[in-house]
């Protein structure tokens, strides 16, 4: 299935040159066909989503027109409460039960007339970076990433253009970076939990994957519709005199030799579209995990100490034991885990105000999608599991909440692709959306689908 | 500490919030909940080499 971009099929639609039960319909029957192999989704229903389309259609018909998405179908990641579907989170501690009610983000979205094309893959309990049984469109032997596989994997196939994520170490860039496709984690507290299952609720953040960074900026348009900002208004101004900063040292090194040589690529690229880029190196950084990892367990221990009690079984050993370590770890590792954050926050927030940045920028992640069966990734002498490898690079603005964007630069000598990380300051969405649609739209990556689409 | 006295010190905490089940693979657990403490290291490292030279603070203007 061959998608225009949302603001075209908005036209479309406007125009009456096709109507939402016409997407509806081809998207069915792609799902249908292909969502066997793929599983994108976890739970997708032909007749909610044909009915929720004949209503736009009706609603247009009778001189109502919702908004920019009146009809557009979105993913959204089943974590995310959604009227007439149910909540599983990837996991057998969720009945199969139909909530009642909407998330704000889902709210926000049907009131500009989006329709929901049913509930994409979560890693269990939005805790891992796999996201089974989802594949890779790039290489189905692949896992996607995780824990929003499945809403890469749908914008990535061509299902949908716009899916929703969560990202609590990286849970939107390592799917999109993953997949070749964009992905937003905005500023913590911007975009609306509520209605939402939590992992670890101070680094949880919301935030839309999509086939193009324009899509991205009209979806994060109605998950902030509140604020009146126009997050495409900046779209088109270029980068020129913008400054970045280019980290690195750890915990952005190493990586696999083609990620190094296409991120270099793409510095050298922004430097030709007249931005400054310096190289940085921030030591509090190389702490990153050990403060990410010293908040998750106590945070989603306490919020699943009923299931563990109770219902112990239907969580797997692996996140199981995560959620035992969050009761058996010192309360004291929490509270220096969050000085720590105060620190790497202030230390990032000194990059920008001392070098006058724009950005910072990194590779989103150090290397690219692993195997099924993939344990570990090998980097010179040493391996890393995979959970670290994937949330190494991305964590940092997890920690500090700022936004970082994941946009296509490029792929590995396999054919899989490879993501740039763009970092701004806290609530400079905008900038970060500015800076990724010049690099996005005077390069080729963004729009190659893989071939299985 | 040995990993018999993590075993326990983990089947002690694990029992007073009600969570002690039969089956747990408390080897594991008790590999996985060590390899946290290490943690601690690096957060040792990050608190006692930044130069704190003031309280550090949560500013809303920078997040």
């Amino acid at each position: 299935m061959i998608l225009d971009s949302l603001k075209e099929t908005a036209r479309k639609i406007f125009n009456r040159e096709i109507s939402a039960t016409d997407i509806a319909a081809e998207l069915a029957n792609d799902v249908n066909s292909r969502d066997h192999i793929l599983h994108a989704f976890s739970s997708f229903s032909s007749e909610l989503l044909l009915d929720q389309a004949k209503l736009a259609d009706k609603q247009f018909s009778d001189g109502k027109y919702l908004g920019s998405l009146h009809g557009i179908p979105v993913g959204i990641k089943d974590i995310i409460n959604v009227a007439g579907y149910s909540t599983r989170c990837g996991s057998d501690l969720y009945p199969n039960q139909v909530q009642n009610s909407d998330a704000e983000v889902i709210n926000n979205l049907r009131t500009d007339g989006a329709v929901f094309a049913g509930k994409t893959t979560s890693h269990e309990l939005a805790c891992g970076v796999t996201s089974p049984p989802a594949s890779n469109p790039w290489n189905t032997n692949y896992v996607p990433g995780g824990s929003s596989g499945g809403s890469g994997v749908a914008v990535a196939c061509g299902y949908i253009r716009a899916a929703l994520g969560s990202d609590t170490g990286g849970s939107i860039r390592i799917p999109a970076s993953l997949c070749g496709v964009v992905g937003l984690k905005p500023t913590y507290g911007l975009v609306s939990t509520s209605g939402v299952e939590p992992l670890s609720i101070s680094l949880d953040h919301l935030g839309p994957i999509t086939a193009s960074v324009e899509d991205c900026a009209l979806i994060m348009n109605s998950l902030v519709k509140q604020s009146g900002v126009d997050y495409t208004s900046e779209l088109n101004k270029g980068i020129a005199g913008m400054r970045f900063g280019v980290l690195a040292g750890k915990p952005f090194s190493p990586m696999q030799p083609d990620v190094q040589q296409a991120f270099e690529n793409a510095v050298d690229h922004l430097r030709n579209l007249g931005a400054t880029c310096i190289n940085i190196e921030i030591p509090e950084l190389e702490h990153t995990l050990a403060v990410e990892f010293g908040i998750i367990p106590l945070e989603a221990g306490a919020y699943h100490l009923n299931s563990l009690q109770n219902k112990p079984g239907l969580i797997s050993p692996s996140i199981r034991t995560l959620l035992i370590a969050g009761r058996v770890l010192p309360k004291s590792i929490y509270h220096r885990a969050n000085t720590g954050r105060k620190l790497i926050s202030r230390a990032l927030r000194r990059a920008f105000e001392e070098n006058n940045l724009n950005a910072v920028i990194t590779p989103s992640l150090p290397a690219t999608a692993a195997t099924k069966d993939q344990d570990e990734f090998t980097f010179g002498n040493s391996s890393e599991h995979i959970s670290v490898s994937y949330v190494r690079t991305t964590a940092p603005f997890n920690v500090s909440g700022q936004p970082a964007i994941s946009v296509p630069c490029g792929f590995d000598s396999a054919g899989l692709p490879i993501g740039l990380q763009i970092a701004t300051k806290p609530y400079d969405e905008s900038g970060a959306l500015q800076i990724a649609h010049a690099y996005a739209t005077s390069t080729e990556w963004q729009v190659i689908a893989p071939k299985i689409c | 500490m040995t990993h018999e006295e993590i075993v326990e010190i983990v089947k002690s905490k694990l029992e007073a919030d009600s969570i002690l089940q039969p089956g747990f693979e408390f080897d594991v657990i008790a590999q996985d909940f060590a390899g946290r403490i290490g943690l601690d290291l690096s957060l040792n490292a990050l608190i006692n080499d930044s130069a704190i030279d003031e309280q550090p603070h949560f500013d809303p203007s920078w997040l």
